[in-house]
């Protein structure tokens, strides 16, 4: 089965959203599974440390900008097909995560969320 | 009609015609009041109130020329702002002024403004053949009254000669809060034309070891007489003890002076001003423990002086309820309480008994005691309790430790506690309570924007409750917003100050159909302001659109009254450029910006004291313009001549003119560096990275961002790529703890740095500070995804 990376991408980006303040060390280790704080290192280690992905994050924080967040989709995007290996060990991660990741049948629209009090709006 | 008047002071009002309307105004009337003099201290703290005079007056010559220029100046009516930290002598200098000036001037501190009767006849002291000087203390706690008695003199004038009016204050800002709302443009009261210069005079501070010394030995001989079996402290001169910054304040020396007699002079010179104070107040507690043992005294003492002292009826009335909210007794009762401490604490007036002075000494008793009750003593005098806690988070807030490291243990964040506390109890009934605290929070602290902003949307959530609001009300809400706007873009909720500056616009574009004459140049300051908040959107046209209404609003009033409007039209025009060139209209910008230096150099001309600061602005931005259009030799003269303008300005004045040194001195390297004189470029950034150094060690709520962004400047013209990799890398670091606080205020200036320090990691293919940026990169993310979710729902 080829990969989609764009719903890699956007599954990806919406699964590390919540846990950002890990990423920056203020929340507990216990607030994530295993295979979650594994995803959040790799996600870390082979992108977000990255300068592009640093670059995309920075413009698209700028309200006077873009501030776009496909451009950061794409550009995770971008990342995961430049490098299968960090594809394939992220789509393991998130499988054993318990994201969701197949969609079949046409004109989806999805959401991948975890943690506490988000709010999804789909219309 | 021929009517016959006897009598003086008379106002005669001759009608005739139908539908005319007459308004029949008082003539300004003030109390005057000076203190007696000769009195002697009766302890050891009354040797620091300026009111006892117990030291000889202290070297203030460049201040006393000031003065002198300005009571010899021709004007009829004049008024002078003198501001200066708390314990820099303001009172005392014009207690001086009197003693100088009394064998031919009126002279007295204006203790109220609501005399009806005239004002030669406020005092019996004073004759109206003589010319007047009042003093104004604590300018900003009567800011209403003093615009309505500005306003008066302004359209009546006096029987007298002259009239001075000196305004003393900790902080005052032509710009903003209570400052500015005295400066009135209307075409029949202008009171903005009764001022000597619109800029506030800063009180020198005292610079010379021998003035320190003299100030402190005169201290210890005025208190000797109450250590008579203790060594006299040893000569803190001799001993090198009084370069240090902190001691240019003549309070803070005469508080280490009185420490000295119990732990000698090495100690208490290295102390800081808040610690000396508290050092202070617990030998006043002390004091007061020698007359009872009750906690009532202490507590009763903390609540008067957050009220700014009590008359004796109120005193009572406090003694009483304090005792049945505490539910304890004092021996003897209530009454016995308040005759207690008013003998304790007799205080400079008749009407302020129970108040510890001075300021600094009270706010620290205030929070060391921390009395039990704020509300309660809110609900006495509202503004009197805001107005101490206001200034007490001005003298003891120091989240940083920027004052050193706070050995007191007093807790100066309690202030901001209180404020917040009484803040979300007010109710509907509570809008000038709330006013008193927005009105008295500074502008200029990012730390304290997010309560200010807090404060703002509470009064604006009252006033959108009332249906049909007054005309007057209306007016309150536009400005309230309008200031809302600005508190919420220091924030960086670009979004919502947006929002807060658009419904200004709305509400006196209402305003200004109805009552042009009123209302049409608040609605052009609310316009301008809401193209800055566009622009920092990027909503370029609708930037463009605003600011071209004010311009075209401001010319016509500037038509009329080019005195009082030429000044904004010339802002408006700086601002009109910038956006102009946003949309690449480049010639046109050029020209906007050309226009506004033509104003502010005649300007200039005619009133340097007043305008230079604006003109070295105008010509940074003609610079820019002209940068943007490739004209770089012509950008770097305009550049250079606004450093050398500041240069100056912040010779005579360090603490108003070197932050905008800095900034020139930044814009002028990029200048030279794109005019190939990399060296020169180098030198003019590093010594505005050294300026931004040295400001913010001192206050990093203010100036830290400008530091980082100094830093981004002086790295952008290194011809060095690792130099300037260590810069940037230094910008960040500088910059992270103050973003990681309050993110969208300083969000945009950190994505820039991380972008070029990125770009230059990858020029010299070295790794990224990946721990650093994982500090700010996931804040960032964070934000982007807060705007888009806000997007969406909008």
């Amino acid at each position: 089965m080829t990969t989609d990376y764009m719903l890699l991408a956007s599954t990806l980006f919406n699964f590390l959203l919540p846990h950002l303040n890990y990423v920056r060390g203020k929340v507990a280790d216990s607030a994530l599974s295993e295979s979650g704080k594994a995803l959040v290192g790799l996600l870390k280690d082979k992108w977000l440390g990255k300068s592009e992905a640093a670059k995309a994050v920075v413009a698209a924080a700028d309200p006077a900008d873009s501030n776009d967040r496909d451009a950061i989709l794409a550009q995770l995007k971008k990342a995961l097909k430049a490098d299968p290996e960090f594809a394939k060990e992220a789509e393991k991660l998130a499988t054993n995560a318990g994201l969701q990741l197949s969609i079949t049948g046409d004109n989806n629209k999805t959401a991948v969320v975890q943690g506490t009090g988000n709010t999804v709006s789909i219309s | 009609m021929s009517p016959t008047v006897a009598g003086s002071g008379n106002i005669l009002v001759q009608v005739c015609g139908d539908a005319n309307s007459v308004t029949v105004c008082q003539r300004p009337g003030v109390h005057l009041w000076r203190p007696p003099r000769g009195r002697k201290p009766s302890h050891e703290r009354e040797v620091l109130l300026s009111h006892f005079e117990a030291i000889p007056f202290a070297a203030r010559e460049t201040d006393l020329k000031l003065i002198g220029e300005w009571l010899s100046s021709d004007r009829q009516t004049s008024a002078l702002c003198i501001v200066g930290a708390g314990g820099t002598g303001k009172t005392r200098l014009a207690l001086e002024l009197f003693h100088r000036y009394e064998a031919d001037w009126s002279c007295g501190f204006i203790t109220g403004f609501r005399d009806p009767s005239a004002l030669a006849a406020s005092t019996p002291a004073m004759d109206r053949n003589r010319p007047l000087l009042a003093v104004v203390d604590y300018a900003a706690s009567h800011a209403e009254d003093l615009r309505k008695f500005l306003e008066d003199l302004a359209q009546y004038g006096t029987r007298i000669p002259k009239v001075r009016i000196l305004l003393l204050e900790r902080f005052a800002d032509p710009q903003s809060g209570w400052y500015q709302r005295l400066f009135n443009y209307s075409q029949t009261a202008p009171t903005a034309d009764l001022f000597f210069q619109p800029e506030p005079h800063l009180l020198t501070p005292l610079t010379s070891d021998l003035d320190r010394r003299s100030i402190f030995n005169h201290t210890l001989d005025a208190s000797a007489v109450f250590h008579p079996n203790s060594t006299r402290p040893q000569d803190a001169f001799d001993l090198g003890l009084l370069d240090k910054p902190h001691l240019a304040d003549p309070l803070v020396l005469m508080m280490a002076a009185l420490a000295a007699w119990e732990t000698g002079v090495y100690g208490v010179l290295s102390l800081s001003r808040p610690d000396l104070a508290v050092r202070m107040a617990r030998r006043e507690r002390t004091r007061l423990a020698k007359r009872s043992n009750s906690i009532l005294l202490p507590h009763l003492a903390a609540h008067s002086t957050l009220s700014g002292g009590f008359n004796k009826a109120a005193l009572r009335t406090a003694a009483r309820e304090e005792c049945e909210s505490l539910e304890t007794t004092y021996p003897d009762g209530p009454g016995a309480l308040a005759r207690d401490l008013a003998d304790m604490l007799p205080g400079p007036t008749p009407e302020s008994s129970g108040v510890i002075l001075p300021d600094i000494i009270g706010e620290a008793f205030v929070l060391d005691v921390k009395p039990e009750g704020i509300d309660r003593a809110a609900h006495r005098d509202a503004d009197a309790v805001i107005r101490t806690l206001t200034r007490t988070l001005q003298d003891f807030y120091d989240p940083h430790e920027v004052r050193g490291k706070n050995q007191s243990g007093v807790d100066g964040s309690t202030s901001v506690q209180w404020l917040r506390q009484l803040a979300s109890q007010a109710h509907a009934g509570d809008v000038e309570l709330l006013f008193g605290i927005a009105n008295n929070l500074p502008e200029s602290s990012v730390e304290l924007a997010p309560l200010a902003a807090e404060v703002h949307s509470r009064l604006l959530d009252i006033l959108s409750s009332v249906p049909g609001l007054a005309e007057s009300r209306r007016a309150q809400q536009a400005a309230l917003l309008n200031n809302y706007g600005n508190r919420l873009g220091a924030l960086g909720d670009r979004k919502a100050a947006k929002e807060a500056t658009g419904e200004s616009v709305a509400i006196r574009r209402k305003l200004a159909i109805a009552r042009p004459d009123l209302y049409l140049a608040d609605l052009a300051g609310s316009l301008t302001n809401y193209g800055n908040r566009l622009r920092d959107l990027g909503e370029r046209e609708a930037a463009k659109e605003a600011a071209g209404e004010a311009v075209v609003i401001y010319r016509k009033l500037a038509e009329a009254r080019p005195d009082a409007f030429l000044p904004n039209l010339a802002k408006v025009l700086n601002n009109y450029g910038n956006m102009l060139s946003d949309l690449g209209e480049q010639e046109v910008a050029k020209e906007a910006a050309g226009e506004a230096l033509v104003i502010r150099r005649k300007l200039a001309e005619a009133r340097p004291e007043a305008f230079l600061p604006d003109l070295a602005r105008s010509l940074n931005n003609y610079g820019n313009r002209l940068s943007d259009l490739g004209q770089r030799e012509a950008a770097k003269e305009a550049a250079s001549e606004a450093v050398v303008i500041r240069r100056k300005l912040a010779a005579a004045r360090p603490d108003a003119f070197l932050p905008n040194l800095a900034t020139s001195l930044n814009n002028y390297g990029g200048m030279l560096a794109a005019c190939g004189e990399r060296e020169a470029a180098k030198e003019a950034a590093g010594e505005a990275v050294a300026i931004y150094r040295k400001l913010a060690a001192a206050r990093p709520d203010a100036f830290v961002h400008g530091l980082a962004a100094s830093l981004a400047a002086f790295a952008m013209v290194t011809d060095d790529p690792r130099e300037s990799g260590a810069l940037f890398h230094e910008a960040l670091r500088t910059l992270v703890p103050i973003f990681l606080r309050l993110p969208k205020a300083h969000a945009h200036l950190i994505g820039r740095i991380v972008a070029d320090y990125i770009e230059v990691c990858e020029d010299l293919g070295s790794p990224l500070d990946v721990d650093l940026l994982m500090l700010i990169l996931p804040v960032l993310a964070q934000l982007q995804n807060n705007n888009s979710q806000g997007n969406t729902e909008g």
